[in-house]
């Protein structure tokens, strides 16, 4: 291939990018109608070209933009999702709060008066309110421990044997009754006396068990 | 300054394209409107040529819109908007592609692409007709092509962008588009010798 045709190959790969019209503007250079290999070179990238070009274009649609458009109708009406650095950027975007000039001093002009009328009560009204205190709780101390205290009632589980079981019954019964039991119990009659100690005899404790003799 | 490979592409302006993202990215609704109604004819026939007639291809433009709506925080003006919107539509095609070719399992080669365009073929008699099968060969031999080859070819012969712009949609160096139309039209060549020998006798 000699320098010329190098030259032409070139300038024809050059005018491959321009299309037809560049093409023919190749085919009246001189070397073109020189060189017959060349000019079928020339020939077979201009049949190409014309093979390309008798392709049409593809038919759009009709109303073909309408249709996209509603079908993105619902995308573009959600609510984009913020990123993250979004969000902080919006965040940060939101400026501080302006505070008026002078609020501390407005705000101690407001509480001159209730600071004021601290100030005004006399000394000796707080050490008769002190007094006033005092004396109502040493009136409740002693009032407390004048009276007797009620002995808390205590379930039958939480003592642990019959002796202190039967103390306690004592203790209730002469709290109901605000007599001594032994007093009590020294004025009752001898046949009361024999009701006790039979009730005393008849006792669960000394008793036979009941599942011991078969039951009821 | 541009990195070395990468293509400097100078913005025409106006470009109405952009006007109306950088609107929208700014909340216009309107300006969004005009977007789909100005360049969803161009989606749709490049989705058209470089996937074929398929049933879906208004499904694929909404598509593309719905990414456009999604990557609106991300546009940042730096070539013309179709360059931006055709990157958009390619990595849609060739998903597409992939999806097809995993659905079909057979070679999506040549003979079925061309029937894939039996629908919009013209019936006509006579010179009609063979025009018609001229057009028909030419579009399988298209589909026929490497991905990349074929959206390189579609974008500078079709849609008319500077070899730049076809490396910045297919984001590769001009140099490499340059490669890849060379090999397209070679393999074209062959392809369609039939047809171009014959005229050329």
């Amino acid at each position: 291939m000699s320098s010329a045709c190098e030259s032409f190959r070139v300038e024809l790969e050059r005018a491959v990018r321009g299309g037809g019209r560049a093409l023919a503007r190749l085919a009246a250079e001189p070397h073109a109608r020189q060189c017959g290999a060349c000019r079928t070179a020339l020939a077979r990238e201009q049949m190409l070209e014309r093979a390309l070009a008798a392709v049409p274009a593809p038919a759009v649609p009709p109303a073909l933009a309408r249709r996209v458009l509603a079908a993105l109708a619902h995308e573009r009406l959600r609510a984009p999702v913020l990123e993250e650095h979004e969000l902080d950027e919006l965040l940060e975007s939101v400026p501080a709060p302006p505070v008026p000039p002078d609020l501390g001093a407005r705000v101690l002009a407001g509480l001159v008066p209730e600071r004021s009328a601290r100030r005004r009560r006399p000394r000796w009204a707080w050490l008769v309110a002190a007094g006033l205190l005092v004396g109502a709780g040493l009136w409740a101390v002693r009032a407390r421990s004048s009276a007797p205290p009620p002995s808390p009632l205590v379930e039958a589980e939480d003592l642990e044997s019959d002796e202190e079981l039967l103390a306690y019954a004592c203790e209730r019964w002469e709290e109901l009754h605000d007599e001594d039991l032994d007093v009590w119990l020294a004025s009752i009659d001898p046949l009361d006396e024999l009701l006790l100690e039979y009730a005393e005899e008849s006792w669960p404790e000394n008793a036979a068990p009941a599942d011991a003799a078969g039951g009821f | 300054m541009p990195a070395p490979d990468e293509p400097n592409v100078e913005l025409p302006t106006p470009d109405p394209g952009v006007a109306w993202m950088l609107r929208y990215q700014q909340g216009d609704e309107r300006a969004f409107d005009q977007l789909v109604e100005g360049y969803s004819p161009r989606v749709f026939a490049l989705i058209t040529r470089f996937v074929g007639p398929a049933q879906n291809r208004e499904d694929l433009v909404q598509e593309v819109f719905l990414r456009v709506i999604r990557a609106r925080h991300d546009y940042r003006p730096e070539a013309r908007f179709s360059t931006w919107l055709y990157r958009i539509v390619f990595n849609l095609c060739v998903n597409e592609n992939e999806r097809r070719k995993r659905g079909v399992s057979l070679d999506d080669g040549e003979g079925e692409a061309h029937d894939r365009w039996a629908d919009e073929r013209v019936s006509a008699p006579g010179a009609e007709l063979e025009r018609a099968d001229l057009v028909g060969s030419v579009r399988a031999a298209i589909a026929a092509l490497p991905d990349r080859q074929r959206m390189a070819l579609v974008l500078a012969k079709y849609e008319e962008l500077a070899y730049d712009e076809v490396a910045l949609v297919l984001g590769t160096s001009e140099k490499a588009v340059k490669s890849m139309i060379h090999r397209a039209r070679e393999t074209l060549r062959v392809r369609l010798s039939a047809f171009l020998e014959e005229e050329l006798a």
